[in-house]
């Protein structure tokens, strides 16, 4: 009685499908009951799934790319293997990643055949990218499908690339880190305000993963234009590992401990990394360092409803420029430079999952993550003034005296910058079950706040560091702080018909800012980006005694970052003008009085920069060797820039050869000294949304399976960038020609100022071979850079309006080409400068070994990077450019306990 | 005409007086060709006169109806039989570019035989070469380099100045003698589209000496110093020199900070007519730039609409040739009284002025990075005579690397 009604009886079984190799979760594999061609069920967003199957029933589990897997039906795990990847594969490349968005992922292998020295090492594995020596001091910033990156007026593309670490972004919107006014090097060269994260502060040795999404990203991410780039790092574990690693320019040493108690569900990991870097390695004087630290801890409750996790952890990132001129070669005066960034970050994030898995609501998410930094740049410089100099020093608007500076001096100029950034984000997770559709909805909103607290740039402004620039000291910690909300849905649909299994990814996001007075044209806007992922699979086919598939996939999306905090409370401008200039041979006579206006520099009407994307996409696996081609074009027209405003400024010229020095006993009165009013245009710039970068290119990257004879597998990647960079808004330009004594009068308005087409095409040729049985894996890879272009757009020579001295605006008419003064506002470009300047194809060959020892306790790499080079001499106009290469060489050992 | 009268008064004169010489003196023809500059484009000859000195007798002859001959003008005059030395001066009108530029010039044969008794009668050609009313004014010195400070070496720039000599025996205004800078560079060559090099130079700053046309006399010998900033300098730099007996100095009015410049009431500021800078005027003090003085034969407004120059040029760079344009101002080289060519010894290029005006170039700095050029400066030679060597080439007329005249 009992054996039959169990042999009838229907169980309802709950279940969880992973990655046999990763043990990642797989959301929407399907779920068929033996005797059954309909879908039983779909895996939710967790891998799981439950079902009534009749006892001792098979259940089929099948997801594209891997193999299906039929199993009796029970309680519990379930792993399939995917088809491209056998177990315990070593894989040291990028692979593009399964989604729908384009995006490459990086894993711990491929950083440890890599042996980076900090996350920008990492762009040679994407495509496009290519081996670089490290140029650690200076910043690195990221700049995705871009070719030939553009100045810092479109930096947009780097300031809009998120970097988000373990859930938590790095916001760099509060980074004023600049010396204001600055025009020397030591401080131009480390200025990477506005242009995102400074990807040398990333340690890499904790990170397990790290995704790049290339293309449309999930509306989950805001606040970018051009990308995102997710890490996650190493969590539980018990090892002790350190690791040692020297190369031409830097070595690096890190030590790291795992704690876990698996009972518990509790894991602690420590770290801790040091970099030193030098321009040279004989160069003590100009160096980077490094320092991080970091404590993460996770803990996970299974209760009887639901299961949480809660993850928290400490950061701190040190890093340091360096960079000072031997005084022995400087004539024993002192001209240094120092920066350094402090961040302390704190996160915390917790997660809550039903144990219900026929519950509509799946997941519910929390973040709260909170940084500061106290960041400090210190430039100490002996000055000598080559001539007479003057500096203006009143802080409000009106007329002053000027200071006379003194022929030499010593003095100090410092940027204090402390911004902090508070983020929160919640979302949820719903589905509705179903049969027919695996689909989820997130529904989430998230909260940024950026503010610097910070004294700014401080200095003495009579003893400027910068002489005769117009600059004062200001405090950044009195603007407010900038806040951004944002709210986003996205609805994930998958479903099979016919063996053809079809997803859609569709999502907006909607951001807005507060905290802005309402001059703010942002004030009142509300930012909707959609954007939407759709992806075809076609049915598995017979390749031999393998399996093949091809997918195509397309999407498209608009993408905003929001100003920074500069951009939106820019420094304020001091426009000061000489108007009595009197020189007497006893100092205590002079006198130099000067007009001062008071500028606020804001662009009130400053939007946000919008990235508008749009991709097509293949992806053919055929026997476990994979081909993914992606065609993509993207065009920002709102990216910021800094641009030159001019607008007339009235001032009295005093006629001071009036003055008989002879009788005066101090400096003279303005009393009754004839002046000539008069007026000059004077320019100050001001942030706008006025550069245009437009991005086109194939990406792609072909894996082959590992040919087990001889342990090797073939990688290509590579991709074909063009990318245009132009201002699209209408510019100002003043002759700089003095014709009589003052200088041209006009201001010309030019629709093109500038305009440049790069191009790039490379491929990289990977060959990576994995001998277990020796402990052994190497590479060598050919980098292949078919071509770079640049060209420059034409631009008319004519302006297109003009300003006159009183500030009224004329359309430019061809006739005036002759006016004596206006024709300098013709510009002398001619058809050459628009000519294509291509340099051709050039290989470098690099290098890479890793050998384990002791029981994979040692483990020694080495790389060498362009070991052989073709970089062929090329002829440009009957001139022979000759290219050189150098080898770059690094070691390192690590030691896992 | 009286001149004329005066010829052949004399011509009687000697006539009559020779027939009481024992021997007997024949009077001889002589064919005068005076012949133009080659270079020049649609040359006309006004005004031309040619004297015959006779060198034994010091008698003079003059002759002044030269008419048109293919590219010479000829006239012939009949003289007694001797060596004489022949000079001719006229005004020569002719085109620069599009516009049309007049210029007086000279020319002059020495110990030119006349004699009646060969088989064809005696001829002289004289070659015009570009003159100069005031010939006597030169460049005596351009401390280019300016100094460094004690102690640290590092440059004061604000000490450079120039020295003009009349040189001549006679007195001279120099009220509306303009101070120009090359606009090109000796140390990269360029070929411009127009070219008018031959005829003209090419300034990147012009500025004048102020006065009424009688406001500045210098007397035979003597010199006016102009300096970028006629003060002491010595009180601010040990190293540096004492310019505060300079008549004139640069001053740039701007109101820009940045620019200031000061304005010693003690000297007479130039009149600035342009530079292609908004910034303060520096001479380039590597010695890249070449500098001369010009006598403007126009007004500023004629000059500012009419010496406008817009030209092409290509850069053989390392990494390629291109095409670029540029723009600037002309000055006709007759109007030019003294050219300098300077350059940086081991990157000299080219000269960026006609050979006309200087064939040769001096230099204070061996290298583009040779700190050892501060504080030297070129100065011009004395002959036996006690005048300054004027061959129109600096490199023999010119003392390179000499401690500044002015200098402690």
């Amino acid at each position: 009685m009992i054996a039959v009604f169990t042999v009838n009886a229907q169980t309802k079984i709950t279940g969880v499908v992973l990655d046999k190799g990763t043990r990642e979760p797989m959301i929407g594999a399907t779920i068929t009951i033996a005797g059954s061609k309909d879908i039983a069920a779909f895996t939710d967003i967790d891998g799981h799934f439950s079902v009534t199957v009749p006892n001792r029933a098979n259940v089929t589990i099948s997801y594209i790319g891997y193999k299906t897997l039929v199993e009796e039906a029970h309680d519990g795990v379930y792993l399939i293997e995917s088809q491209a990847n056998a177990l315990n594969e070593v894989v040291v490349t990028a692979q593009e990643s399964q989604q729908l968005s384009t995006s490459s992922v990086i894993g711990r292998q491929a950083m440890d055949h890599l042996q980076p020295s900090s996350f920008g090492d990492m762009m040679e594995l994407i495509p496009g990218g290519r081996a670089q020596d490290p140029h650690l001091t200076g910043p690195n910033t990221i700049n995705l499908r871009e070719a030939g990156a553009g100045d810092n007026n479109y930096a947009t593309s780097s300031l809009g690339t998120s970097f988000i670490i373990d859930g938590a972004p790095i916001s760099t919107n509060a980074n004023m880190q600049r010396v204001s006014g600055g025009t020397d090097n030591e401080s131009l060269k480390r200025d990477f305000t506005n242009r995102g994260v400074d990807m040398r502060s990333i340690s890499t040795d904790d990170i397990e993963r790290v995704e790049i999404v290339r293309g449309i990203p999930s509306v989950e991410y805001g606040d970018l234009t051009s990308g995102l780039v997710k890490i996650e790092r190493r969590r539980g574990g018990n090892n002790i590992t350190a690791r040692l690693k020297a190369d031409m320019g830097s070595y690096l040493f890190y030590v790291g401990k795992g704690f876990e108690w698996q009972p518990r569900k509790l894991s602690l990991n420590i770290n801790a990394d040091y970099l030193d870097s030098r321009i040279d390695p004989r160069n003590t004087l100009e160096n980077y360092k490094r320092i991080t630290l970091s404590a993460r801890l996770h803990k996970a409750w299974s209760g009887s409803h639901f299961n949480t996790t809660l993850a928290t952890s400490v950061d701190y990132t040190g890093s340091f420029d360096n960079d000072k001129t031997d005084p022995d070669l400087n004539e024993g005066a002192i001209d240094t430079y120092e920066s350094s960034y402090n961040r302390w970050a704190l996160m915390t994030s917790f997660s809550l999952k039903p144990n219900d898995y026929d519950s509509w609501f799946k997941a519910l998410n929390a973040t709260l993550s909170t940084s500061l930094d106290n960041d400090n740049i210190t430039r100490e410089k002996f000055i000598q003034l080559r001539r007479a100099t003057i500096a203006a020093t009143s802080t409000e608007q009106g007329e002053s005296d000027a200071v006379i500076l003194p022929y030499s001096y010593t003095t100090k100029h410092e940027v204090d910058g402390k911004p902090f950034n508070l983020f929160m984000k919640v979302n949820a997770k719903l589905q509705v079950p179903s049969t027919k559709v695996s689909n989820s909805l997130m529904i989430g909103v998230d909260w940024n706040v950026d503010k610097n607290y910070g004294k700014g740039q401080i200095f003495d402004p009579t003893l400027p560091l910068y002489p005769g620039i117009s600059g004062r000291p200001r405090d950044i910690s009195q603007i407010p702080a900038s806040h951004t909300l944002s709210l986003y849905a996205e609805e994930n649909l998958k479903t099979t018909i016919a063996g053809n299994t079809i997803e859609v990814v569709a999502g907006i996001r909607g951001s807005h800012m507060m905290n802005l007075s309402s001059r703010y044209a942002l004030n009142s806007k509300f930012y909707w980006d959609p954007r939407v992922n759709i992806g075809w699979t076609f049915p598995q086919f017979k390749v031999g005694d393998d399996v093949g598939f091809v997918r195509l996939s397309g999407g498209l999306g608009e993408h905003t970052k929001m100003p920074t905090i500069e951009h939106l409370y820019p420094e304020p401008v001091y426009i000061d003008l000489v108007q009595f200039n009197y020189y007497h041979p006893n100092e205590a006579y002079k006198r130099i009085g000067i007009m001062t206006y008071f500028i606020d520099p804001t662009n009130y009407n400053l939007r946000a920069a919008r990235n508008f994307k749009w991709e097509v996409s293949t992806d053919i696996n055929i026997a476990g060797n994979r081909l993914s081609v992606t065609y993509f074009r993207e065009n920002m027209t709102s990216g910021f820039r800094s641009t030159a405003i001019y607008a007339p400024f009235d001032y009295k010229l005093y006629d001071t050869s009036v003055i008989d020095g002879s009788y005066l006993t101090g400096p003279p009165s303005m009393e009754g000294v004839p002046y000539e009013a008069t007026r000059e245009l004077v320019a100050h710039s001001r942030y706008s949304n006025g550069s245009q970068t437009k991005k086109e290119g194939i990406e792609y990257t072909f894996a082959s399976r590992r040919i087990e004879k001889i342990h090797t597998r073939l990688t290509i990647n590579g991709a074909w960038f063009k990318t245009v960079h132009r201002n699209s808004v209408a510019l100002m330009e003043r002759p700089s020609q003095v014709v009589g004594d003052r200088q041209v009068p006009f201001v010309g308005i030019y629709k093109d100022i500038e305009g440049y087409t790069d191009e790039m095409v490379n491929t990289n040729f990977t060959l990576d071979t994995d001998v277990p049985r020796l402990k052994l894996g190497f590479s060598v890879s050919a980098q292949c850079q078919w071509f770079t272009s640049n060209q420059r757009m034409p631009i008319s020579n004519y302006p297109d309006q003009y300003m006159d001295i009183d500030g009224n605006m004329h359309n430019w008419t061809p006739e005036l080409v002759d006016d004596v003064l206006l024709r300098y506002l013709i510009r002398n470009n001619t058809e050459s400068m628009y000519d294509l300047f291509k340099v051709p194809f050039s290989m470098n060959i690099n290098f890479k070994v890793t050998k384990k020892f002791f029981n994979d306790h040692l483990h020694i790499a080495m790389f060498c990077n362009k070991i052989w080079d073709y970089t062929p001499n090329y002829e440009r106009d009957g001139v022979t450019i000759r290219r050189h290469v150098t080898p770059y060489f690094g070691l390192e050992m690590n030691i896992k306990l | 005409m009286t001149k004329r009268y005066i010829t052949y008064f004399l011509l009687a004169f000697f006539v009559l007086a020779s027939c009481s010489k024992d021997e007997e003196v024949l009077n001889a023809p002589l064919r005068i060709y005076l012949q133009l500059p080659m270079n020049l484009d649609n040359a006309t000859l006004e005004q031309a006169e040619a004297t015959l000195t006779n060198i034994e007798t010091m008698a003079v002859y003059s002759i002044n109806d030269f008419k048109s001959d293919g590219n010479s003008y000829v006239a012939t005059v009949v003289v007694p039989e001797g060596r004489y030395n022949v000079t001719a001066s006229g005004n020569i009108n002719y085109s620069i570019g599009a516009s049309m530029t007049a210029t007086t010039m000279k020319a002059e044969a020495l110990g030119v035989e006349v004699t009646g008794r060969g088989p064809a009668s005696s001829m002289v050609t004289l070659l015009f070469n570009n003159y100069n009313a005031e010939a006597g004014m030169v460049i005596e010195e351009i401390f280019f380099t300016s100094s460094v400070f004690s102690g640290t070496q590092r440059p004061y720039t604000d000490d450079q100045y120039l020295i003009l000599t009349n040189n001549s025996d006679h007195l001279i205004y120099a009220d509306s003698l303009a101070i120009v800078e090359s606009k090109f560079q000796s140390d990269m060559q360029w070929e411009l589209t127009p070219d008018l090099m031959k005829d003209a130079i090419t300034v990147s700053w012009l500025y004048l000496i102020p006065g009424n046309g009688t406001s500045v006399p210098v007397g035979a010998g003597e010199s006016i110093i102009i300096a970028l900033n006629a003060k002491n300098h010595t009180i601010v730099n040990s190293n540096s020199i004492d310019l505060s007996g300079a008549q004139f100095e640069f001053y740039d009015v701007s109101p820009n900070t940045e620019f200031f410049d000061e304005d010693n009431p003690g000297a007479t500021n130039l009149i600035k007519w342009y530079s292609d800078l908004w910034s303060y005027t520096m001479l380039n003090n590597k010695g890249s730039k070449s500098y001369g003085i010009v006598r403007m034969h126009s007004d500023y407004d004629m000059f500012i609409e009419s010496n406008y120059y817009k030209y092409t040029y290509v850069v053989n760079a390392a990494w390629g040739t291109y095409e670029s344009s540029g723009d600037g101002y002309f000055i006709p080289n007759s109007w030019v009284i003294d050219w300098v060519n300077l350059a940086i010894k081991n990157e000299w290029a080219w000269n960026v002025a006609s050979p006309l005006l200087d064939s040769g170039w001096t230099y204070c700095a061996e290298t583009s990075s040779d700190k050892s050029r501060y504080g030297t400066s070129v100065i011009r030679k004395r002959g036996s005579n006690g005048r300054l060597v004027d061959t129109n080439n600096s490199t023999t007329d010119f003392m390179p690397r000499q401690k500044p005249s002015l200098a402690q």
